[in-house]
């Protein structure tokens, strides 16, 4: 993401500070269109012809509206995932409903019961979990109101909000692991696949204020989904609809954080808009190296976003997604390093408990900064086949930025350590690109088929300053630099079809990915794959489903984070281009499952999984930063089980606990040799890599009434690696967080507050504990902040 | 009307707001000693291999501060 780095360029002895992360990847491509169907009986059993179905979303606008068919049948096609409530009305018989929760990897059966008038006939509605989703993978759907739920409701950033999920462990900078994979997760938005960003940033760019439901898959994926296979969150974002919607919020807390932010929506006609934004600043922007004091950490965030609805029939939408968002972070220094003494020469700084060797010291007047720029826009097209198929076309566009600034002069100045290298990273890409979806449902087979293709533009101009040793005051001695150019052209192709008959559900399909590299001395680099996917899902009982998966997944590499590591650690020199040889990752994986409705009030599920990959991609963090190169292991090998319980209980508790333990190694370094050691290359055993946690658990409770909730949730970490041999790990954790949230709904302005409390019992951990290259990071010490909200609704503004 | 005047209220009130919250945003940093503690310097090691982090510098005066280091 940011920084500078300092010193000596001897990988595994130098000492980084910073830079941009490069991560330029393809777009995954799938839809969000789900299916929802089911039958409507008496109170004999009957099937009920003619009754009327509809269909509404959680505020209780009809969404579609059916009539059942003569086996009391219906079904709702092309609906995006998410929370509905199915109504159904027959004359002279009592109306029926039930609410479900829809994924977009399976569609959702319901069962409605319309009694007669006449019958005796008591309806008690309780809310209950939803039954276990027929889906052959792992898949979890978050509703807006959960999400809301959480501390820092809508102002929390979505990598932690998916880090409450089985699977994902949390990391410094916002960035989040899945499965034992470092980074190449995949975010998409209305269907439409988001190429990877300078750094985390479109992670952390995504408000969650735009999202209606969030749908993430950590395993099993479909063969609409390609390139980026740690895990995929699939977003549905809000739209507008007739009712004027609205928020203005301000946040104040710990650190000084202050944040305002909004949103807006309506719609008239054919026409509706959602728009939003933010502004934030803080004292404290990214983990820093130490827990206090936070040495120069300062920055501010911006958030833009738009979506505009055209309709013009019932078949036909036009939708325009615009995302801007702006990063201005300061780089950390770490406070707890003193410069080396020039009148003693003997003194060197010590290792850390753990052998650690310590980073150079950062003069306190460097003024290194990173700001980063995103832009992200997409035109959609859907059309309906009526109620059997679907055709989705959207071109895209996307820049990201990134631009640090090391302040040579200060950096490399007296107190700086002789030898002290520092760079100035400028990385820009442009992506160009489209996808086609195509759905079509017929019987039982709901079959999907689509393609993408995405062009990369890539450049990084970067100047490196060497410390003038010979001077007393130090300053800049050599300055050197350039620039690297990359194109890449990204390709794939999809087919897919579910079957669903009765208790069986078999999910089978195949893509092709392929991957065309431009290299800087006009050499190509053509890699691709073929990923056959097969999955089946079995209901033992309606409340008890057991599921497989076996398939191949084939990731090409990211293009452009390979030159960066190269320049910023001076491995390769400014006149030669930095060799590409790094591979596509093909990796063979496996899963099962379990799920079970013990209870209407719990459901609880295991799954178990493991992979084994060919070229399997790892990354190396670089500083105090979250700037990566990327790199092959020969082989990769990692193995989870993942247990996790949902619970409700009436109306006002409900709760989630979750538990993974996996292991993940990796095998001979093949690729991107210049950046190792030779001893390094040289380990040819299996080793477990830095970013697997063996122990992760989450926990979170909510309980609400009239207007009032209170969330309180709890993360622990068994600890990822540490050590110059990475064989040990950072302590464990244990954080608390919580929130109070009230709607004085009888004030003037109907005011919303809310106190959320940030590591309750302030324990002081580490996401990381780095050595000379890899920087440390520590969580936040415990941090309040406070909300205040004011609804723009019918009864405000119109 | 009445609707905007309830929107120039809103908006009023909560620009007020804002500034109070700017007001207190300015506030002092934290400082103290540094968690985690201080890394002061520490006689490096004579026999110490190259890779070692606690070897010692390559200098004109390195022996001498080894032995140094080593009668501390």
């Amino acid at each position: 993401m940011v920084g500078s780095f300092c010193n000596k360029m001897a990988f595994g002895r130098g000492a980084v500070a910073g830079l941009v992360l490069a991560a330029v990847t393809a777009p995954a491509s799938a839809t969000v269109d789900t299916v929802i169907r089911g039958s409507v009986r008496d109170e004999l059993l009957v099937p009920v012809p003619s009754a009327t179905v509809g269909l509404y979303d959680r505020r209780g606008r009809l969404i579609r509206e059916s009539t059942t068919l003569a086996d009391g049948t219906f079904s709702f096609f092309g609906i995006p995932f998410g929370e509905y409530d199915v109504k159904a009305k027959a004359e002279g018989r009592a109306e029926s409903k039930q609410r479900v929760q829809a994924s977009s990897s399976a569609s959702t059966e319901v069962e409605l019961f319309c009694v007669a008038n006449t019958a005796v006939s008591v309806i008690v509605e309780q809310r209950e979990v939803a039954q276990p989703t027929r889906a052959v993978g792992s898949v979890s759907t978050l509703s807006r109101e959960s999400l809301k739920a959480l501390p820092k409701g809508e102002d929390r950033p979505i990598t932690e909000v998916v880090t409450t999920q089985p699977g994902f462990v949390q990391y410094a900078f916002g960035n989040v692991y899945s499965r034992g994979n470092h980074s190449n997760i995949q975010y998409q938005i209305d269907g439409i696949p988001i190429p990877d960003s300078v750094g985390s940033l479109f992670a952390q760019a995504l408000p969650v204020r735009l999202i209606d439901s969030l749908e993430v898959i950590t395993g099993g994926m479909p063969a609409e989904f390609g390139n980026r296979l740690a895990a995929v969150v699939n977003v549905n974002t809000r739209r507008g609809t007739n009712t004027l919607d609205g928020l203005v919020q301000l946040r104040y807390g710990s650190f000084q954080t202050i944040e305002s932010s909004g949103y807006l929506s309506w719609g008239s006609g054919p026409f509706s808009f959602f728009v939003g934004g933010s502004f934030m600043q803080s004292q404290r922007m990214l983990d820093p190296p130490s827990i206090t004091p936070i040495l120069h950490d300062d920055g501010h965030n911006a958030r833009l976003f738009a979506r505009l609805d055209y309709a013009p029939t019932s078949r036909d939408r036009v939708e325009l997604f615009v995302n801007y968002a702006k990063n201005r972070f300061e780089i950390p220094i770490d406070p707890s390093i003193v410069p080396l003494d020039p009148t003693r020469p003997d003194l060197v700084r010590p290792v850390d408990s753990f052998g650690n060797e310590s980073h150079s010291y950062v003069p306190h007047d460097t003024d290194a900064t990173e700001t980063e720029h995103e832009v992200f826009v997409t035109l959609s097209y859907v059309h309906s086949f009526e109620n059997k198929g679907q055709l989705q076309i959207a071109p895209y566009y996307k820049m990201s930025f990134g631009a640090l600034s090391a302040d040579p002069a200060h950096a490399l100045g007296a107190l700086a350590d002789p030898g002290s290298i520092v760079s100035d990273v400028t990385r820009r890409a442009d992506h160009g690109g489209a996808v086609i979806h195509y759905s079509v449902q017929a019987g039982h087979h709901l079959i999907k088929a689509g393609a993408q293709l995405n062009y990369l533009r890539g450049a990084t101009d970067y100047t490196q300053y060497v410390r003038d040793d010979e001077s007393a005051v130090g300053g800049v001695g050599l300055a050197q630099g350039g620039t690297d150019h990359t194109g890449a052209v990204l390709g794939g192709a999809y087919v897919q079809d579910r079957w669903e008959s009765g208790r069986v559900g078999i999910q089978y399909g195949v893509r092709f990915d392929l991957q065309h590299v431009l290299l800087a001395d006009g050499s190509t680099s053509d890699q691709y794959g073929v990923s056959p996917r097969l999955g089946a899902s079995f209901a033992f009982l309606k409340d008890l489903v057991g599921r497989m998966f076996v398939g191949v997944l084939f990731q090409p590499p990211p293009p452009l984070d390979l030159g960066n590591a190269a320049r910023v650690l001076g491995v390769i020199p400014p006149d030669e281009n930095v060799p590409y040889d790094i591979k596509a990752e093909t990796a063979l994986y496996g899963e099962l499952g379990l799920s079970a409705r013990v209870w209407k009030k719990l459901k609880l599920s295991v799954t178990g999984w493991g992979k084994y990959s060919w070229n399997q991609f790892d990354n190396i963090a670089l500083g105090a930063t979250n700037l990566i190169g990327s790199y092959n292991f020969e082989h990769g090998r990692s193995v989870g089980v993942e247990l996790s319980a949902d619970v409700v209980f009436r109306d006002w508790l409900s709760g989630f606990a979750n538990a993974t333990w996996l292991i993940a190694q990796g095998q001979g370094i093949s690729s991107a040799k210049f950046l190792f050691a030779p001893e390094q290359l040289a380990e040819t055993s299996w080793q477990t890599l830095d970013h697997a946690q063996t122990w992760t658990a989450n926990a979170g409770l909510t309980v609400q009434h009239s207007g009032a909730s209170v969330t309180a949730m709890a993360a622990y970490g068994s600890g990822l690696r540490t050590g110059p041999s990475n064989d040990q790990t950072v302590p464990q954790h244990l954080r608390f967080d919580a929130t109070l949230q009230y709607s004085f709904e009888q004030l003037p302005l109907r005011p919303r507050v809310a106190i959320d409390i940030i590591n309750l019992f302030d324990s002081h951990y580490a996401y990381r504990i780095g050595n000379a290259f890899v920087g440390s990071s520590y969580a936040a010490p415990r941090s309040v902040f406070a909300r205040l909200a004011i609804p723009l609704d019918v009864g405000g503004l119109r | 009307m009445r609707a905007r005047a309830g929107c120039r209220i809103r908006l009023c009130g909560l620009c007020l707001l804002a500034l109070c919250l700017y007001g207190i945003a300015a506030c002092t940093r934290e400082d103290g000693l540094p968690n985690p503690p201080l890394r002061t310097l520490v006689p490096c090691v004579p026999d110490a291999g190259a890779d070692d982090p606690l070897a010692c510098p390559e200098s004109p005066n390195a022996g001498d501060g080894a032995a140094d280091a080593g009668t501390d």
